[in-house]
Parts: structure tokens; sequence; C-alpha cells
């Protein structure tokens, strides 16, 4: 697996790697504050790549995943991934 | 019924106070110690006219941001992902926290940390946590993002905000003034100054008028610089003599210089004015040339850069730039940095180290400065005598051919002009 850096500023830090373990390559990205970690593959990746800038947006509101109501589901389901 | 004309002037007696406190000749001890001078200055001058927060190559790539300051506010200037530059107050629109900590760092959004509001660089407000306490995410269009500095533009680079709605352009603001920017940036071959040496900080106990007027004052250097001077062997005492032939120039809007050009023209000497022979930066000068071609090269490095004051807070100090922050009455921070010319690396080096040498943390510059201003705003604060002499050279001023005010360079024309410009200001 290559390291390839860590991405960080005073909001976040995220180690970022290319795992090679499987039978392709994927991104592998970990937040270093809390050990989450989540891969992305080519077709994931481009897909953000074209992602309009809505989605990226919409995706920095904190209540939409990680801080999201205890009602509208689990808050951490991206864990539960393989 | 009867009415009253109310005469706005009369009704303002701090302004009544400030006009006999600022005299054409003299100023009162009490206009840098007073707390209620101090509060208007904000209202009146921080918060209403165009003030420096910073330069564009300080945010070069997307995303970029650096921590600033108008006056003791704190902002926030970032380039967006189309390149805008902004000007943000780093406060949380939730309960107030600042928002950014870092002085600089690259970042589309940013996450306030005491309960994770979430902004873009822009200071939109992209959301918040647990936003049912809130009825949900269609709260976000009703609720605040960053505020906005309302007006920022930029010259040659050099940004400029102004927390009032409405008010005179950028340029309106700056008239003569901008020429000497255009006069520091032709010393680039490439035409662009480049503020990426870093910044050192110096706080003094001193109220910031001070600083201002002692930038054009051409009466101390070889009283309170006498010790670097001699240690360096420079010339730069000899420029503000009553032999020199620079003199001291009010360019209107309280903006004020020493235009040392005339005494480097006599001397005659490329580089001169940075005290760096040519030979010991050879790219520099051959790139010059390649630009502007031999004639006008050498005119441009005879002529060196600017020592101007743009009122309130900039002054480039040919090879160096300083940013005046005032905290309290009697606290001010100069923020400085080495300029650096893009495309003159052999240049910029010696630049640097110069500045560390005067104004770096042990230099001998700015200490000698930040001396004088302490003990100017514990002697003001004595009972006697009330009032500062602002008379030298009163008597030989003269109009150049542009219509600006001129002294001599040991003359107080420029102090002068900027307290004409204050008092407008106010009252």
């Amino acid at each position: 697996m290559d390291e390839l850096g860590v991405v960080a500023n005073e909001f976040a830090t995220v180690s970022v790697s290319v795992d090679d373990r499987g039978n392709g390559t994927r991104l592998r990205l970990e937040d270093l504050r809390t050990g989450t970690v989540r891969h992305l593959d080519a077709l994931e990746l481009e897909s953000i790549v074209w992602a309009p800038e809505s989605w990226m947006r919409a995706l920095l509101d904190p209540s939409a995943h990680r801080w999201r109501d205890a009602e509208r589901g689990p808050a951490r389901e991206s864990l539960d991934e393989p | 019924m009867t009415t009253v004309d109310v005469d706005p002037a009369r009704t303002d007696p701090l302004a009544d106070r400030i006009r006999s406190l600022v005299l054409p000749d003299r100023v009162h001890g009490s206009i840098y110690t007073d707390p209620d001078v101090y509060a208007r200055e904000l209202e009146r001058i921080w918060y209403a006219t165009w003030v420096y927060v910073g330069h564009a190559s300080e945010v070069p790539e997307p995303n970029d941001y650096v921590r600033k300051t108008i006056g003791p506010q704190q902002v926030v200037m970032t380039r967006d992902k189309t390149g805008a530059i902004h000007v943000l107050h780093n406060r949380c629109s939730h309960r107030g926290n600042l928002v950014c900590d870092a002085d600089r760092g690259n970042a589309g959004s940013f996450r306030c940390p005491y309960h994770g509001w979430t902004f873009a660089n822009t200071g939109d407000l992209l959301g918040f946590p647990f936003n049912q306490g809130y009825g949900g995410s269609r709260a976000r269009a009703e609720l605040p993002g960053l505020g906005v500095v309302p007006r920022v533009e930029s010259y040659r680079g050099f940004v400029f905000a102004s927390l009032a709605v409405d008010g005179p352009t950028l340029r309106e603001h700056l008239g003569a003034a901008a020429e000497r920017l255009d006069r520091l940036c032709r010393l680039s071959p490439e035409g662009e100054v480049e503020l990426t040496a870093g910044w050192v900080k110096h706080e003094v106990t001193a109220n910031w008028k001070m600083l201002v007027e002692n930038e054009t004052d051409g009466y101390h250097p070889q009283f309170v610089h006498s010790s670097i001077f001699s240690i360096s062997g420079s010339g730069i005492g000899a420029l503000y003599s009553d032999k020199s032939t620079a003199v001291t120039r009010a360019l209107g809007g309280g903006h004020t210089e020493n235009d040392l050009s005339p005494e480097f023209r006599r001397l005659g000497v490329p580089m001169g004015w940075a005290g760096t022979p040519e030979a010991k930066i050879p790219d520099y000068v051959a790139a010059m040339r390649a630009t502007y071609g031999s004639e006008t090269a050498d005119e441009i490095m005879i002529n060196g850069s600017p020592h101007v004051m743009i009122f309130p807070n900039l002054f480039v100090a040919e090879i160096q730039l300083f940013q005046i922050q005032p905290l309290a009455v009697d606290r001010t921070v100069q923020h400085v940095t080495a300029i650096q010319f893009a495309g003159a690396p052999d240049l910029n080096r010696r630049l640097v180290t110069q500045c560390v040498g005067s104004v770096g943390p042990a230099g001998m510059l700015l200490a000698d400065d930040a001396e004088m201003y302490e003990r100017n705003q514990r002697g003001v604060a004595q009972r006697q005598p009330e009032w500062l002499d602002l008379t030298r050279g009163l008597h030989r001023e003269r109009v150049d051919d542009d219509g600006h005010t001129i002294g001599t360079a040991t003359d107080e024309t420029s102090m002068r002009a900027m307290w004409r410009h204050y008092r407008e200001l106010m009252t």
C-alpha cells in the first residue's frame, strides 16, 4: 500500500494512500482524528470528479451524515461497510 | 409648532473636542490617550474607510486563506474555487466563536470547533449538526452565514476592504498613492510583488497614530537609527538631512511619502536604494533589462522603491512592508514582511536577509522605533506641556508640479497632512 501523504488543515486530518491489496487499486482515506476509513475505487473517484458543486456542499453539511439526528437512522453507517 | 434647525456639529461634543485638539500646527497629547477618541477612530476610520487587508499573493491557490485584521477586527481573507477573493469576519454565526485559528491554510469550507457549524469560504452556511433541533435542513436558508465584509477591491494585488457599504472607490481612496504602488511593482521584471516571505509581529504599547506619523518622519532617522547606520555603514542617514534633495510629500487623503528618488537620481547608482551592488544580483539586473530595455531598467533601478504611508495602515518602506493594527488606544501591532519581487530570486534572498537585520525579531531598525513609540506614549501621558509641535518646515512648504504640498526631507509636512485628513474624518 502506497502512503501518499496526509491532507490536513485546521479542520480535519486525513491520511491518503493507494491500496493495492485487492485485484486492483483503490484509494484509502483515513480520518486520523477518529480512525474511520473509507475506500474509493476508480469509478467512485471519477464520479466525485464529475459531481456538481452542490453535491459537495451537501456532503459538507454536518447533519447529512456524521452528525445527523438519531431518528434519521445510524449516523455512522459508513463504519458498517466492509 | 416651533421647529429648530439643529446643526449636527453642535450636537456632537466629541467632534468639538477633537477640533480643538487637532490644529494645523500642533496636536494635543490626549489625542493619543483618550479612549473616547479611539472609539470614534474605529467607527470613523477603521470601520468606515478603505483599510489594507492583505496581498493576493498570500492566497495564490483556490481555497487558500489567511487570517488578517481590520483594526482590532479579526477577518479571514479567502480565495474561493473560482479565484475570487473574499474578506469574512472570523466569527461563527451561531455562538460567536472564532472559526479560523490557523494563520493560513487551504480549505473550501470552515467548521467551527465549538458546535460544528460549517461555512463555505465565501461565507455561506453549509450546515450544522443535528439539524432537527432547528426543524431540519431547510432552516439553513433562514440562518446567517459568516459576516461578509461588504466591499473588497484590489490594486496591483494589494487587497483593501471597507466595512462601509457605500463610499469612495478604492482608486479614489488611493489617489496619487496608487502610482507609488505602480513604482513598487515596476521593480519586478514581471511587474508584480509577492508577500511570501512570512510575517513578524511587533506589538508596542503605543497609540497607532504615533506609528503612522513616524513612518514618513524624516527628522528622526539620524537620531533614532544612528546605531544601525553606523554599524552597517549605511548611507540612509544622509538621505534625511538638510543637504538632501529628497522631499516629504502630502499625497492627499492622508497618504504621505518621503520621496528619496531625487537623491537616488543625484547619486545615480542602480540599486543604490537597496544597498546592493548590481554585481551581486546579475540575474535580476539582466531580467530587468530584458523586460524594460537597458535605459528604462536603469532608470527604474536608480529611482528605487517608494517610502509611502497609505493611510491608515499600509506602509511601504522600500524593501519591507508594514501593516499597522490598533488593538487598543495604547496598543498597536506592526505586521512586517520583506517585499519580494516576482521573477527576482537573487534580489529576494538579499532582501529577506536585510529585513531580518532591520525588522526581524532581533532587528536593529524597528526595535529603535518601538522604543520611541513606547517612550512617546508614556511621555504624552504627562501633564505638561500639553501640546505636540508640528511646525517644522511650515514656513518653507511648497507646492510641486502635481499640486502636492512638499517639504524638505526632514520637515513635518507629512504629519500636518495626516492630521488634516484625520480631522476631516473624525469631525
